[in-house]
């Protein structure tokens, strides 16, 4: 065992959420990508969001200042060597990643962990070509990490158990409660949760109820914290749409086959909060504005497009 | 004898050296970030020698323990020949729950009933037992001692423990009061005895503990009584960042319009609270004091408050003891602040409180003296705290009785 240092590639919402969430537990970390401009960019978000914790009393400005000073940025994927942990956060592609990982399995020493956050790729997929492939693992935080207590982890094959223990470790210095999976694209909360989404945006484009109302009876019908579609436009449409063709190109089911709704969304740019407009409209905080839900109306014409 | 006083916390732990022949301090230190990168022991020679800093890797707390026995042994840094010289360790424990009421001998059957009272004190035994644990590994055959924090105030009755909720919480879950800073109430209680020249069995006395926690505890013949902390440190006294007593429905009220998660009304009553939260300038006393009153209008808001907070409870404990022979002053704001004892005890001449405001103003940095006036029914004690010697003390009664 040695002292931890986690190291963190990708700079997307869950990257930046992991680099935060390492960070409040006390721990160092280096994130990493090739555009050192993107990185300054992920940090501004870190600082953004840590803003938005104090003005909810969640933190003080000292904790903020602790935190900051505990991230630091690469453009080097040589610091991995110096790592305890080394989690992947880059945009789905099994290609990408597991070059990624055959990069790390020959730069950190062999008790570094190596952490996938895909919930579409598996594990042992991952590890081919890798020389210690027992010691790659995934966990697949949620979106926005920070306040998602969950975390899903699967073994590939070849995983050992000393890697599991430590995943288990990580998870509860980051205080999220550990589900295990079998390693299956989606794993639990993806694969349930995309034809939820599916069928909500289906309801939607058929007219049959408006976009508030649809969250709405979600939410209070099932005591859910939030509607499909607000937690969509917090998880990224784009996102979930790739994750949809990837999981209906590896189940063959058509509650996957992504709902026309989606597809015509993300073709305009309706990406969710990143993009400011998803199913709803959010102002440069972040914040959703009331009554903003959307309409059909608005994806039918061409007028869409000219909107943005 | 040699006693080493360790209080571990999550990723640090302070440690201090006593040379029990004479009470005076070998070495003492503070080691941090433990199992994080840039750990470090910052160690001292006696009380007050030149800080020595040493940037090494701790991996955890059995290996920082390790290091500063190292430490204490090494040829420049190191104050014994040998860690045989070192007979016992004496432990800060903060909660004992309801099974604790003195300090103990640590054994396999106590760690266990200290592990049972985890759930009081979630962030703070874990650490505690990572200590002792990693002590008894390093050093299998040393005694070791806990004092806790809860131990003093164990001698309080059901009337003054209970809270006004349905009783099944205290008989299934032991929600009550339990009061904290036992170690120094009960260490300023016994030297304010030695002051008075009496017998701490004959007396009535209220000690006021200000420093980053604060309570005030009400001790009739030697035994605490009443206590402003309650079932967690943030109830009672108004504290530099922790609100003290709230109405809770306060609490229910803001949580549901601002739709604050239990983590943030958390922090929002530790954190940003108390006189940081009313001053919106500072949480440290000292800081609202420059320029008194002068200062600003929120920094004078902040004092009084604070110090009217002070007061309420003197008068209450005064009626609970059925009377008070002395006031005791103690931590960092108890011990250096004459602008909030002279605020607590301004009109209180009724209840025979008076203090001279001369005397007052230049007993502080580590003074000790009695600040009443001279025909003042009640005596007005200024005692400096020194919880690591009380630890080593007990320490040292508990392995000498073996």
């Amino acid at each position: 065992m040695s002292q931890k240092l986690v190291v963190v590639f990708g700079i997307g919402p869950v990257g930046q959420g992991l680099a935060q969430a390492v960070a409040t537990s006390g721990c160092d970390v280096v994130l990493i990508d090739e555009s050192a401009e993107k990185l300054q960019e992920a940090l501004g978000k870190i600082s953004q969001a840590l803003d938005s914790e104090i003005a909810r009393w969640g933190l003080t400005e000292g904790e903020k200042k602790g935190i900051l000073g505990r991230i630091r940025t690469s453009t080097d994927m040589k610091e991995a060597s110096k790592a305890s942990h080394v989690i992947e956060t880059i945009p789905e592609g099994l290609e990408v990643k597991r070059d990624l990982f055959r990069k790390l399995d020959g730069i950190c020493p062999v008790d570094t962990l190596l952490i996938s956050n895909s919930a579409t790729s598996t594990v042992t997929d991952l590890s081919h070509g890798m020389k210690y492939p027992g010691r790659l693992i995934g966990m697949h935080f949620l979106n926005p990490v920070r306040k998602t207590p969950v975390v899903e982890v699967s073994r590939g094959i070849q995983t050992s158990d000393a890697s599991f223990e430590t995943a288990k470790r990580f998870a509860k210095m980051l205080d999220k409660t550990v589900i295990q999976v079998y390693e299956y694209p989606g794993l639990v909360t993806t694969r349930v949760f995309l034809p939820m989404l599916n069928q909500a945006a289906k309801v939607l484009n058929e007219g049959i109820a408006g976009c508030e109302d649809i969250d709405t009876a979600m939410k209070l019908g099932f005591g859910l914290n939030m509607g499909p579609f607000a937690l969509a436009d917090q998880m990224g449409i784009d996102a979930l749409l790739s994750w949809m063709e990837q999981l209906h190109h590896e189940t063959n089911d058509n509650a996957f086959l992504p709902s026309k709704l989606i597809r015509k969304m993300v073709r305009a740019g309706l990406n969710g909060i990143k993009s400011g407009r998803g199913f709803y409209r959010y102002g440069p905080d972040g914040r959703r504005i009331d009554g903003s839900g959307l309409s059909i109306g608005e994806l039918s014409a061409p007028a869409a497009i000219s909107q943005r | 004898m040699k006693i080493l006083v360790l209080n571990c916390g999550s990723s640090s732990l302070k440690y201090q050296l006593f040379d029990m022949t004479d009470k005076s301090v070998m070495a003492k230190g503070l080691v941090q970030r433990i199992g994080i990168a840039g750990s470090n022991i910052v160690h001292r020679k006696g009380d007050d020698g030149p800080k020595v800093t040493i940037n090494t890797e701790i991996l955890d707390h059995k290996d920082g323990i390790r290091k500063v026995f190292d430490l204490l042994a090494s040829a420049d840094n190191g104050v014994v020949k040998s860690l045989k010289e070192i007979e016992a360790v004496g432990h800060r424990i903060v909660h004992g729950g309801d099974k604790f009421a003195s300090s103990v001998l640590l054994t396999e059957e106590v760690l266990q009933a200290i592990r049972d009272c985890i759930v009081f004190a979630p962030l703070h035994n874990p650490p505690n037992l990572k200590g002792v644990e990693a002590v008894s590994e390093i050093l299998p055959t040393i005694r070791q001692v806990g004092v806790f924090d809860t131990a003093f105030h164990q001698t309080m009755k059901p009337e003054a423990f209970l809270y006004g909720i349905p009783y099944t919480f205290y008989e299934k879950e032991r929600i009550r009061r339990y009061g904290f800073h036992g170690t120094s109430h009960r260490f300023v209680s016994k030297r304010a005895a030695q002051l008075l020249k009496r017998p701490l069995e004959e007396l009535k006395l209220i000690t006021i503990h200000l420093g980053n926690g604060c309570s005030i505890c009400a001790i009739d013949k030697g035994k605490s009584v009443e206590t402003s902390m309650g079932h967690t440190p943030l109830e009672g006294l108004i504290m530099g960042t922790r609100s003290g007593d709230v109405d809770p429905a306060i609490i229910l009220h803001i949580m549901k319009r601002h739709e604050l998660t239990p983590h943030e009304v958390d922090n929002l009553l530790n954190k940003h609270s108390g006189v940081l939260g009313i001053s919106a300038e500072s949480s440290d006393l000292r800081d609202l004091e420059e320029g008194w009153p002068t200062r600003s209008e929120r920094a004078n808001l902040a004092l009084d408050v604070y110090s009217h907070r002070i007061k309420k409870y003197i008068g209450a404990y005064i009626a609970v003891l059925n009377g008070c022979d002395a006031l005791v002053w103690t931590a960092g704001v108890g011990e250096n602040s004459p602008i909030v004892r002279s605020i607590v005890c301004k009109e209180l001449g009724w209840l025979g409180i008076e203090i001279d405001p001369v005397v007052n103003d230049k007993t502080w940095r580590g003074a000790e003296g009695d600040i009443a006036t001279p025909n003042a029914k009640v005596r007005n004690f200024v005692i400096p705290t020194n919880e690591e010697l009380v630890i080593a003390e007990d320490t040292l009664e508990i392995v000498g009785k073996r």
